[in-house]
């Protein structure tokens, strides 16, 4: 009796050795699924020449804002399955905008960068990486497919195409009940100088943060002056990071928050508070945010395919399905959560040119007539 | 051998130390590169614009009304920390030491707490429970109020936060005064009909005073150069002070160096100077509390306001303990809203730090890697230090003390950014080593001093006749004076340890990605996650700097019962 449980156990052994013995060629042997998906030969060869390339690196090292570590996660896992490169490293780290520019303004200082893929939303800085050639030149097959960032301006060719988000009110329909307003429904930015709100308006501190400074500008632009001095009026509180307006607003602590992305909303949403954001029908400031290759990346081709991969519709659609929740360069992505996100498409962006109207001089004099109407001021 | 040959002899070291002179200039060449190379490096910044040296951007940086508001900021926090901090401290020193309050061997440890944790996890707490409208007090009282009644977010806020977390400070060096003071002096101040009161007023402060003073200064130059209380509770009120607007001067783009530099400068000025008077205040002064004769410290009968003592320190350890409950109760939380909620109770937000977020495992890593390490070598070099001052008749030994006592006027914040400009360019720059240096220079003032005391406390006489009989230096040392200080060693590293676990100044200006300390993994965490996970993440923090203190003391304790 034992001596036949032992053979069989053997023999299922010998069998299940057979089988893999048998089979890992063959897995060798397939097509990475990204190469499957290629018709044009010469695209075939030059995607294998960079896979192989890719294996022999064997990292991707990738910093970024806006998408949360784990969000990336599974972007970076899908990659990999789909370039066949399951045995690479990918590590990404998450960082403030600000913060990045810094830490990775002193890496290149100390000719130490170690990451490939920089995703970042600051355009004055990109424009200076560009010029002081930090960034590698590298034209994806896939760059002519976006052709919303193309619209907004968003794109310089041979080096980076654009996604983007935007900061828009967010409110609290408790705290906005306590404080009497009555079916409070925004549409407009203007329903924000509702003099109900005075004292209980948070708003991203314009004074230090040099993507809101020109965001509020922009809206002011399309608002008028009136609309800024109103808002001044109101005495918004200024927070230094997009999270602390979202935890003020759901706590209830301020009953709205002037600029916050539809990823605080979904925070919130998530934790069954009630938060609502309205996108307001004057529109939105696109803020651009592109992922670029510095030029010192030490693992060029696998940055490459990372590029490739999340601009192709593919790649795309597998971060926002992932919970990136942006407002991407190309059309046709899907958002998954449409009550929190438009479409790409539908959205309605305010005119800015972000070379001419976020200079620093432009910042500055913006700043300037802020404080003015007291923005800012205690 | 006579005793004076064999302590002039060329000294016979290990042959990693070299020689004697050899090893004084070694000693002077680390200390300028690590102490004051990278101070020079701030200050020749400060001069220069464009490669050219000038005065214009100072005049400049100096115009701005936001950098006035910020130094007077400073100030006041400064002040006002000291003052809560000395005289909560020293109340509680004289309540533990001299008065006969009930449960005073409870509350002797209780009142170092807030030495051991981190003030931005309290900074963290106090938000929870101080913030204007969301904080639990805040939702507590302001139906009874018109408007919430505290907030946090201002630098009352922020120098009530460092005062109870420097009070231990001011505690710990009255209290080593008081247990040690003669007690027949408050007895003829007793006899002489002073009341109880002006006897600890007029007698017992004064004699004490050196040591007060000693602390004051300590905490007044650690709070002028404190970054992680004002980062989170000074910006989101727009409170600024100069170490907030030295890091926002690196962090906005382009970074300003010259402006960081300048600010630098100026707050290494301040504090500097602090230092410099307290020394000319005791210059001179004599404050003899320990005399020869045989004593015994006597307690103060409170009477009937031994409760009321009671009720006082438990009111400190309230404010000190208070918040930190708080906080671990939003850490159970998926969503804060002023209140505790049954129904919003989770395991979510520590899930997230202990499995998910990369960052905190890193931070977690990296503090203890460097906090151990750095500690180890803390400790050895100071006590090398210890020895060849004191135990050497080395030339140019005595310039090597006031040398490293240097950066106990630097801010950790002004010190990290003398190292990130004189490091940048090195292989050093973007490793846990940067940091781990930064530290052991920064704290070189604790570790020298407590190693001085440990190698002055054991008599010149054993060594010597370790010497006579023909021990080498070395050999001496380490077979005579280092086994005898050892247990000292060990309370020095578990300070040092503690002390780095803590610090965020100069590692805020010298990290990268991938050398996060764990309180920078916190202030990270903080700038994307909600209060729960950030609250999760403080909580742990806490826990293990706890546990390591108790752990540590715990293997430490028989050997010091044994030596």
């Amino acid at each position: 009796m034992l001596g036949s449980q032992k053979i069989r156990t053997t023999a299922f052994a010998a069998f299940a050795l057979a089988g893999w013995l048998a089979a890992a060629p063959l897995a060798q042997a397939q097509e990475a699924p990204a190469l499957a998906a290629i018709k044009d030969p010469a695209e075939k060869a030059r995607v294998s020449a960079l896979i192989e390339a890719a294996k022999k690196e064997g990292a991707l090292s990738w910093i970024g804002v806006q998408i949360e570590p784990g969000h990336a996660d599974p972007i970076i896992t899908e990659f990999k399955r789909y370039y066949g490169l399951n045995d690479i490293k990918g590590e990404y780290t998450y960082g403030a905008t600000g913060a990045i520019v810094t830490r990775v303004e002193q890496l290149l200082k100390a000719k130490r960068n170690n990451f490939d893929i920089v995703w970042n939303a600051s355009w004055a800085w990109y424009k200076d990486l560009l010029k002081r050639g930090e960034i590698m030149k590298y034209e994806s097959p896939y760059y002519k497919d976006y052709t919303l960032s193309d619209k907004h301006g968003m794109s310089v060719k041979g080096y980076w195409v654009a996604d983007s988000y935007a900061f828009a009110p967010i409110y609290n329909t408790k705290a906005i009940a306590e404080l009497g307003i009555k079916d409070f429904k925004p549409t407009s930015w203007k329903d924000f100088t509702n003099p109900k709100l005075a004292g209980k308006l948070a708003m991203i501190n314009v004074m230090i943060s040099t993507s809101a400074a020109p965001v509020l500008d922009g809206v002011s632009k399309v608002m008028g002056e009136d609309w800024l001095k109103s808002i001044a009026a109101q005495k918004p509180t200024l927070h230094s990071k997009a999270a602390q307006g979202r935890d003020w607003v759901g706590a209830g602590e301020f009953a709205a928050a002037l600029f916050n992305s539809p990823k605080d909303h979904l925070s919130l949403k998530s934790r069954n508070l009630p938060v609502n954001q309205v996108f307001p029908k004057e529109g939105v400031v696109l803020i651009p945010f592109a992922p670029i290759i510095p030029a010192s990346a030490p693992h060029p081709a696998t940055a490459k395919l990372f590029v490739d991969f999340v601009r192709s519709a593919h790649g795309t659609q597998t971060m926002m399905d992932a919970g990136s929740l942006l407002f991407f360069g190309r059309p046709g992505v899907k958002p998954k959560y449409p009550d929190i996100l438009p479409r790409s498409e539908e959205v309605k962006a305010i005119p800015f040119n972000w070379d001419t109207d976020a200079t620093n001089d432009k910042i500055k004099a913006f700043r300037a007539r802020a404080a003015s109407y007291g923005i800012g001021k205690k | 051998m006579s005793l004076a040959s064999a302590t002039s002899n060329s000294l016979r070291l290990p042959s990693f130390l070299g020689q004697g002179p050899l090893l004084v200039v070694l000693i002077y060449g680390v200390l300028a590169i690590t102490v004051i190379y990278p101070l020079l490096a701030v200050l020749i910044q400060s001069f220069s614009e464009a490669g050219a040296l000038t005065t214009a951007k100072i005049a400049e940086v100096f115009s701005s009304p936001n950098i006035i508001e910020a130094v007077i900021n400073t100030l006041i926090i400064s002040v006002m920390t000291v003052l809560f901090a000395s005289v909560v401290g020293v109340t509680l020193a004289w309540l533990i030491a001299r008065s006969d309050m009930p449960f005073r061997r409870v509350f002797d440890p209780l009142n170092m707490i807030p030495f051991y944790l981190s003030s931005v996890v309290g900074a963290l707490s106090w938000q929870v429970v101080a913030a204007p409208r969301s904080g639990l007090i805040n939702s507590l009282l302001e139906p009874l109020f018109s408007e919430p009644p505290f907030n946090i977010y201002t630098v009352w806020g922020i120098a009530l936060v460092l005062g109870l977390f420097y009070t231990p400070y001011v505690y710990l060096f009255t209290l080593g005064s008081l247990q040690s003071m003669d007690a027949s002096l408050e007895d003829s101040a007793r006899m002489s009909g002073a009341s109880k009161f002006m006897t600890a007023i007029r007698i017992t402060l004064p004699l004490s005073a050196p040591a007060i003073l000693s602390a004051c200064i300590l905490v007044f130059v650690t709070a002028a150069g404190i970054f992680g209380v004002p980062l989170v509770l000074g910006v989101p009120g727009s409170v600024h002070t100069l170490s907030t607007l030295i890091y926002g001067a690196i962090n906005e783009y382009p970074a300003d160096f010259a402006k960081a530099a300048i600010l630098s400068s100026a707050l290494f000025l301040f504090t500097a100077l602090f230092t410099v008077a307290q020394i000319w205040i005791l210059r001179g002064r004599r404050f003899t509390t320990v005399t020869g004769k045989g004593y015994r410290p006597r307690r103060v009968d409170l009477g009937r306001w031994r409760w009321a003592a009671v009720g006082v320190n438990a009111l400190y350890l309230l404010f000190v303990i208070g918040p930190f409950i708080a906080l671990l109760l939003v850490s159970f939380q998926d969503a804060w809203t002023g209140a505790f909620s049954w129904s919003r109770m989770t395991l979510a937000n520590y899930h997230k730090v202990i499995f998910v977020d990369a960052i905190a495992h890193r931070g977690l890593i990296n503090s203890i890697f460097i906090s151990t390490v750095g500690a180890s070598i803390a400790v050895a070099i100071c006590m090398l230090l210890a020895l060849v001052i004191h135990r050497t008749r080395l030339p140019a030994r005595e310039g090597i003390a006031p040398l490293a006592m240097v950066p106990v006027t630097v801010p950790g914040i002004v010190l990290g950014l003398g190292f990130l400009i004189a490091l940048i360019t090195t292989p050093l720059y973007g490793t846990l080593w940067i940091i781990m240096i930064a530290y052991i220079v920064h704290y070189l003032p604790t570790g020298l001093r407590n190693s001085e005391s440990l190698v002055q406390s054991v008599s010149r006489e054993l060594d010597e006749s370790a010497r006579m009989s023909g021990a080498s230096w070395w050999r001496a040392m380490s077979r005579i004076v280092m086994p005898l200080v050892a247990p000292g060693m060990v309370s020095l590293w578990l300070l040092l340890f503690v002390t780095y676990i803590r610090e965020v100044s100069s590692s805020m200006m010298l990290f990268t990605f991938g050398t996060e300390t764990i309180s920078i993994a916190l202030i990270q965490i903080m700038e994307y996650e909600p209060y729960g996970v950030s609250g999760a993440f403080g909580v742990l923090q806490t826990v293990l700097v706890l546990a390591c203190v108790a752990f540590i003391r715990q293997v430490s304790s028989p050997r010091q019962s044994n030596a």
